[in-house]
């Protein structure tokens, strides 16, 4: 069964394992930009910071990366198995 | 032949800190990403026949940002890029291969650009730079593997061991790649394409990731540990409210520390100008000459060089932050608040470097992927209150408020500066919002920065970021603002009329700086300007601390025998001109156009002489309206 996804904004606890998925409608530049910072479908990344007066903050491949508004509103995320 | 090699690597991974340490220059290197936005040049230390080009970061060849593409085409010698020098060696021969610095605590990051760059079959020797934090947190890297995967080289170690330095030397010496000449790459964009598309399709960027966490897997014999320091840090300074509580504390602490600290250092450098402006006229009968080295020289410039101490404590304080990792988190936090306003967080980082100096500021917009919000961090960045403002900042707030008044633990002096240090900001916002609503149609782009690691500060870079900052502050003194103060001083004093008695008249009221001052005087009558203001704020549009000793000179010109010095200055402006005047100077200097230089690389940077107009305008009448008010209602 395929894990349910939501949207990285929409995740409401930090300090979670997500998986990661870019949504097909997500523009080129914004996919290829995603993936310079290691965000690519199927990787694993940790909700560090979750605020509404904040960026989103994840750990990404090892290292912190802030990411706010639609590159967010982009990655979906579900729980791995 | 003479070898040249590409220095490159994602950003913030110490490329600048090996370059610097292989060919002994002093570049700007600190912890946080896009420090370097355009290429350098220098000869290796002892291998004087070899070459390396500094350039600026990349996490991927179809990286967007301006930053990003400069080293893009350097490295596929893209002969109709805009961003190679056409004049340039490489442009023409080519290069020898590239050294490709990683990061090694974020192997399993950076290997990717490696990998990607390897699929174009380049010559690549493979440093593994800050080797000493990876193996402070526990990582062991299996070398002989690593070779097995990389047989161009490899090179492990810290950029800031000597031992491990002169290894690297070695490696590069060893290093023997056929020429890479231009002939072969980009000659238009077909060329370009060819060369790309095949690495930005989703297949092969996951192919690159998955080939990276393989290779990963198999030459870690032991994988780094946590960062713990940096996410007990990160859960207070990123906080929305207890990281902005931290960031007001220490704004007002480095404000008030400006005051503090430097006022006993500031004393002992006016002291001495005076000692040796009294030793002068006591040794030495009254000339021209005479008036010329204690008013022209010693006043005029002597009255700028006092300011030093302070200049020396906001940069130290500004490079600490800088290389902690701390300056990230605070684009971090403003990232909200700028959004607002039309500009996303990251344009924090040029808008605080323009506290410097607005140049290299403008050029670090270079990073920023949008096109409307790198013009218009650039147009607003000539609102942030620069370096050389600090002195006139701090000569008109020492003469309006006593250095005694505090509020709470808080000098009036140091809460005044940090006002007009967030005036400049909030007015530069507001611009942006206008920029962005009106000019440009277009929101912000949201932040996608990696935030560094937090270190301990490092002491070399500190002392080499005083030394470069004071010494091209002294420069600056003992070259534009000593040869302004000697023109200044030249039309205070002459023409010298003849007195009934025989004598000249020592006044600066008939002088050819008079007449100038007073042909300009109605323009600025109504803010309360006289022909000595006026006359010096001409010469301050190319170096604004010229206003300090401009007023220096013609005080001390009419009045010989008065108290000189710091002190001396401040009593006579505060004798001179009503406070709303003194107002009125200090609010016009928050919003004046910039120097000239500043314009130029304006130009350069937007590649347009209309930008640098408007801005000019702009800033000009903002000057003018704000110290109208000032002078209407103080």
């Amino acid at each position: 069964m395929k894990a349910p996804t939501f949207q990285l904004t929409h995740v409401t606890r930090a300090c979670d394992y997500l998986v990661v998925g870019i949504s097909d409608n997500a523009p080129l530049d914004l996919k290829i930009r995603l993936s310079s910072h290691g965000l690519t479908p199927g990787s694993v990344v940790k909700l560090v910071r979750k605020g509404r007066w904040t960026p989103l903050l994840i750990e990404v491949r090892g290292g912190l990366l802030a990411i706010s508004g639609q590159e967010a509103e982009h990655i979906q995320v579900s729980s791995p198995h | 032949m003479k070898k040249k090699f590409f220095l490159i690597g994602p950003p913030n991974s110490g490329k600048t800190a090996l370059f610097n340490a292989l060919t002994g220059m002093h570049f700007k290197s600190t912890n946080y990403p896009g420090v370097t936005v355009e290429q350098r040049t220098g000869k290796l230390k002892n291998y004087p026949d070899m070459e390396l080009t500094d350039l600026p970061g990349l996490y991927s060849l179809n990286g967007q940002g301006i930053d990003e593409i400069i080293t893009r085409d350097h490295i596929l010698q893209n002969q109709q890029s805009k961003w190679i020098n056409k004049n340039s060696d490489i442009s023409t021969t080519g290069y020898d291969g590239i050294i490709l610095i990683l990061d090694s605590t974020r192997l399993n990051k950076s290997l990717y650009l490696a990998l990607e760059l390897k699929s174009l079959n380049l010559p690549i020797l493979l440093a593994l730079n800050m080797h000493d934090v990876a193996t402070s947190r526990g990582q062991l890297v299996d070398l002989t593997r690593l070779a097995e995967f990389w047989k161009d080289g490899i090179w492990q170690g810290c950029a800031f061991r000597d031992d491990d330095i002169r290894e690297l030397e070695q490696r590069i010496q060893e290093f023997n790649p056929k020429r890479i000449t231009p002939l072969p790459f980009i000659k238009n964009q077909q060329d370009l394409e060819k060369i790309l598309l095949p690495l930005n399709n989703a297949d092969s960027i996951a192919e690159f990731f998955l080939n990276s966490d393989k290779m990963v897997n198999a030459i870690l014999l032991k994988k780094i540990s946590p960062d713990n320091i940096s996410q007990r840090l990160d859960s207070i300074l990123t906080h929305p409210i207890w990281g902005s509580c931290v960031l007001v504390v220490l704004l007002a602490i480095i404000f008030e520390t400006l005051f503090k600290l430097s006022a006993p250092l500031q004393d002992g450098i006016s002291s001495s100008f005076d000692w040796l402006s009294a030793l002068l006229k006591s040794h030495y009968p009254p000339s021209d000459f005479i008036n010329f080295l204690t008013e022209g020289v010693i006043a005029g410039v002597g009255s700028v060089v006092v300011f030093l101490p302070q200049i020396v404590l906001l940069f130290g304080m500004i490079i600490l932050l800088e290389d902690s990792g701390y300056l990230s988190r605070v684009a971090f936090l403003c990232d909200s608040l700028f959004k607002r306003f039309g500009l996303p967080g990251t344009a924090v980082i040029p808008l605080l470097s323009g506290h410097a100096c607005a140049i290299p500021a403008m050029m670090s917009a270079r990073s920023m992927n949008q096109h409307s919000d790198r013009l218009t961090t650039i147009l607003i960045t000539p609102l942030m209150v620069c370096s050389a403002r600090i002195p006139v900042f701090s000569l008109l707030i020492a003469t309006l408020i006593p250095r005694d008044l505090y509020w709470g633990p808080l000098s009036y002096q140091g809460l005044t500066m940090l006002g007009l240090y967030l005036l400049g900001l909030i007015t530069a916002l507001i611009t942006a919002l206008l920029l962005k609503r009106v000019a440009f149609k277009s929101s912000a782009r949201n932040l996608l920065m990696e935030l560094p690691s937090y270190r301990t500060p490092r002491l070399k870079n500190l002392w080499v970021g005083l030394k470069n900052r004071s010494s091209a502050f002294l420069k600056k003194a003992g070259t534009i603002i000593f040869s302004l103060s000697l023109v200044l001083w030249f039309l205070s004093y002459y023409p010298r009329p003849a007195l009934e008695n025989g004598s000249a008249a020592a006044s600066t009221e008939n002088s050819y700086a008079s007449k100038m001052g007073k042909s300009l005087a109605p323009l600025f009558a109504p803010l309360g300007f006289d022909w000595k203001m006026t006359a010096a704020l001409i010469p301050s549009f190319a170096a604004r601390e010229v206003m300090v000793s401009a007023l220096a000179t013609t005080f001390a010109i009419d009045d010989v025998e008065s108290e000189t010095g710091l002190t001396g200055l401040q009593t006579k402006i505060r004798e001179t001109y009503p406070l709303s005047t003194i107002w009125a100077l200090l609010l016009w200097f928050v919003f004046a156009p910039q120097c000239i230089s500043t314009f130029a690389v304006m130009r350069r940077e937007t590649n347009s002489w209309k930008w640098p107009i408007i801005v000019i305008a702009y800033t000009g009448g903002l000057a003018y309206l704000s110290a109208w008010m000032a002078k209407s209602f103080f």
